[in-house]
């Protein structure tokens, strides 16, 4: 079967249009070219014939350099035996496309799930006490110079009794970073509130510490704010924010770069999903430590009802707000 | 100055034509992209060379089409190289304090030597009818166009732009030859500024439409945000939807594809081979407006997945509207016998997307 193609000897830009024949062995025998002294017949060693990439021209490597340039791909398959397996065999059916697709999307979801949290608790459990120290500091200094939070107008004793206790209850967990425990009178919209900052800097406001019945009250809340200490959850955070970021521009790079703002949206979305993990997380030390103190669980339940009913709903920058979904919550405690 | 043809020869008109698909190309990026993933990585120098020789091959004159013949080895091996001269980099300024400021220098005094050698890797990997591209540029000769030219912009706040895309285009372009049949660029830095003062009126617009947008966007996301946010806190609400920064960012879209096409016939159009004008690009701004509008909206609303048929259409307009002007050139030109460069420099110039665009 003789096959239409251009010839180009590698010297020149010279087009010759000619015919060829590949036998079975592998040879090739070109047809109609005009000049003499280029070679005619030419053994399997000699010929190569290009992977077929879709429908563009399919390319012949002959020696010295010359060519053979044809777009007649679907003759060199049958003249070749039926294409084979091949990529091209992959990339013709639509089938392998979508399997493909579900390839990639597997990938980008797992990655983006389970991946990136992975990698940032390793990376936020490798990071060095001082380091972590450093950002604690400058976190609580960031944190008063806005102006919500203003130094704590509890009595002295109490003070003195609440962190007394904590730190008892700290060694009693054995967990061994250090911590700074931090009193502020939170104002306007901050109400009842504590959190952990990155570091170990674990902040309590006034408006709890009066919210609560008693003091077993306030360990339960600073129990699960230990927790999110202990589990390194801000830096977690952090790093998954970026981590996730950068994920989603080297995924985005392979499309046009306006499509980055698309993936702004997904990690906003996924920021929440990591949130309730971290929530459980320290929910669960929690749990652990009320046990191992003596408490009963009933503790945390009962405290964050109050909170609940205190605010009428989340509002503001209320504990609520940043600690989601409570009802399903108090229910793990009772 | 002028680029009219010598009246004795007109030029045989030889249109570009591109003969690739959106599904086909679409089964060929899915595939890739897979085999990429579940080999880590390591297939991705092979998936880019297929990709590339995909537009490559359907890029047409006369039914012959170009081809990529990079070695996806040497661009693996360019790859690791970058990542680690960029963990070095990394490393160094948080461990060497102060040391940021060496490091950007030497960043910019490297850069015309990558400029260089990704130019010269692409183009030397790409050939026509069997004749290998060329590319003769060096680093003395690069250096004013990308450097100091770069400085004098940013010095005069951006009103010598016009010139410093001029010389980085001549630069690009006259260095670059077809097997031993060098290109030459005609334009004159006269060209490139008065293309910019035509466009002011299309740049004030964009930029009052952007601030409009984001404007319009920050007020009407700030009025249905929660009840209980006071003002100031809604318009932080608003900015944070990041719904105001795509508003701007839209207009200022428009304006890039507005000036691409421009930008690519100015240059198109100055362009000789062999010393006569061998392209004619016509391209319009606005059907280049509308593509980049209509391609990023269906891109986002498909999370990603309309691109390949995003880059085909792409493709198949700018081809549509550009012709080879053939004065006898494309059966003459001869091979020039040179050494494979490796890809180091291709790969850091793709890494951090130095190549000089020259339109294509």
């Amino acid at each position: 079967m003789e096959i239409q193609a251009d010839y180009f000897d590698g010297k020149s830009s010279r087009r010759h249009s000619v015919r060829f024949r590949l036998e079975t062995n592998g040879g090739l025998v070109l047809i109609g070219l005009a000049s003499e002294d280029l070679k005619r017949r030419f053994e399997p060693d000699e010929v190569t014939v290009e992977p077929r990439l879709g429908n563009a021209p399919r390319r012949i490597l002959l020696p010295d350099g010359a060519l053979l340039e044809t777009p007649e791909n679907d003759a060199v398959d049958r003249a070749l035996g039926g294409g084979g397996k091949n990529l091209h065999a992959l990339e013709r059916r639509w089938r392998y496309a979508f399997l493909a697709l579900a390839i990639a999307i597997a990938f980008a979801w797992g990655g983006v799930r389970w991946g990136i949290p992975a990698l940032a608790e390793t990376a936020a459990f490798a990071l060095p006490e001082e380091s972590r120290a450093l950002l604690g500091d400058q976190a609580l200094a960031g944190m008063d110079k806005t102006k919500l939070f203003r130094p704590s107008h509890l009595p002295k004793e109490t003070k003195d009794r609440l962190a007394a206790r904590f730190f008892a209850m700290e060694a009693a967990l054995k967990t061994d970073e250090k911590t700074t425990l931090a009193f502020r009178r939170g104002k306007g919209r901050i109400g009842a509130n504590a959190f952990a900052l990155p570091g170990g800097v674990i902040v309590m406001t006034d408006a709890l510490v009066d919210l609560a019945e008693n003091d077993d009250e306030v360990m339960a809340i600073l129990a699960h704010e230990l927790g999110h200490h202990a589990r390194r959850h801000a830096l977690r955070q952090l790093l998954q924010n970026s981590l996730a970021a950068l994920f989603v521009a080297a995924m985005a790079g392979d499309v046009f770069s306006l499509s980055g703002l698309s993936g702004a949206l997904p990690t906003l979305m996924l920021q929440t999903g990591y949130t309730r993990d971290f929530e459980r997380e320290a929910d669960r030390f929690a749990l652990e430590a009320l046990k191992t103190l003596g408490l009963p669980p009933r503790t945390f339940a009962a405290i964050l009802s109050r909170l609940v009913a205190s605010q009428g709903g989340a509002r503001g920058l209320s504990f609520l707000r940043t600690h989601p979904h409570v009802e399903e919550r108090i229910k793990a405690f009772e | 100055m002028t680029d009219s043809p010598p009246s004795e020869s007109f030029p045989r008109e030889v249109p570009f034509q591109f003969t690739g698909a959106g599904g086909e190309y679409f089964r060929i990026w899915i595939v890739n992209l897979a085999l990429s993933i579940l080999t880590l990585g390591i297939y991705s120098a092979w998936a880019k060379v297929r990709r590339l020789n995909y537009f490559y091959g359907n890029a047409r004159l006369e039914g012959l089409g170009f081809t990529y013949l990079a070695n996806p080895k040497n661009i693996l091996i360019g790859r690791i190289l970058v990542v680690i001269g960029l963990a070095a980099f990394l490393a160094a300024e948080r461990w060497i304090p102060g040391s940021q400021g060496a490091t950007t220098l030497l960043f910019i005094l490297l850069w015309p030597w990558l400029v260089c050698r990704a130019r010269s890797f692409n183009l030397k990997n790409t050939a026509f009818r069997n004749v290998r591209f060329g590319f003769d540029g060096t680093y003395p000769q690069a250096f004013g166009p990308l450097v100091v030219r770069a400085f004098l912009t940013g010095v005069t706040l951006g009103l010598l732009y016009p010139h410093f895309l001029y010389a980085r285009n001549r630069f690009a372009v006259s260095f670059s030859r077809f097997g031993k049949t060098g290109f030459g660029f005609t334009a004159t830095p006269g060209d490139f500024h008065s293309m910019f003062w035509k466009s002011v009126g299309w740049v004030i617009l964009m930029v009052i439409l952007g601030a409009v947008l984001m404007n319009g966007l920050i007020l009407s996301v700030a009025a249905h945000a929660p009840k209980d946010l006071n003002p100031s806190e809604a318009v932080h609400f608003a900015v944070m939807t990041f719904l105001p920064v795509a508003g701007f960012a839209l207009p200022m879209l428009l304006l890039r594809a507005y000036f691409l096409a421009r930008t690519a016939n100015l240059v198109m159009n100055h362009i000789t081979l062999d010393g006569k004008p061998c392209l004619r690009s016509e391209l319009s701004p606005f059907v280049m407006m509308w593509l980049y509008a209509s391609n990023a909206a269906l891109i986002i609303v498909t999370l990603g997945l309309f691109t390949p048929w995003a880059r085909v259409r792409m493709a198949d307009y700018r081809a549509s509207r550009l012709t080879f002007l053939d004065h006898g050139v494309l059966e003459r030109v001869l091979t020039d016998a040179g050494e494979e460069s490796d890809a180091l420099g291709e790969e850091a110039g793709d890494f951090m997307d130095v190549d000089v665009d020259v339109g294509f």
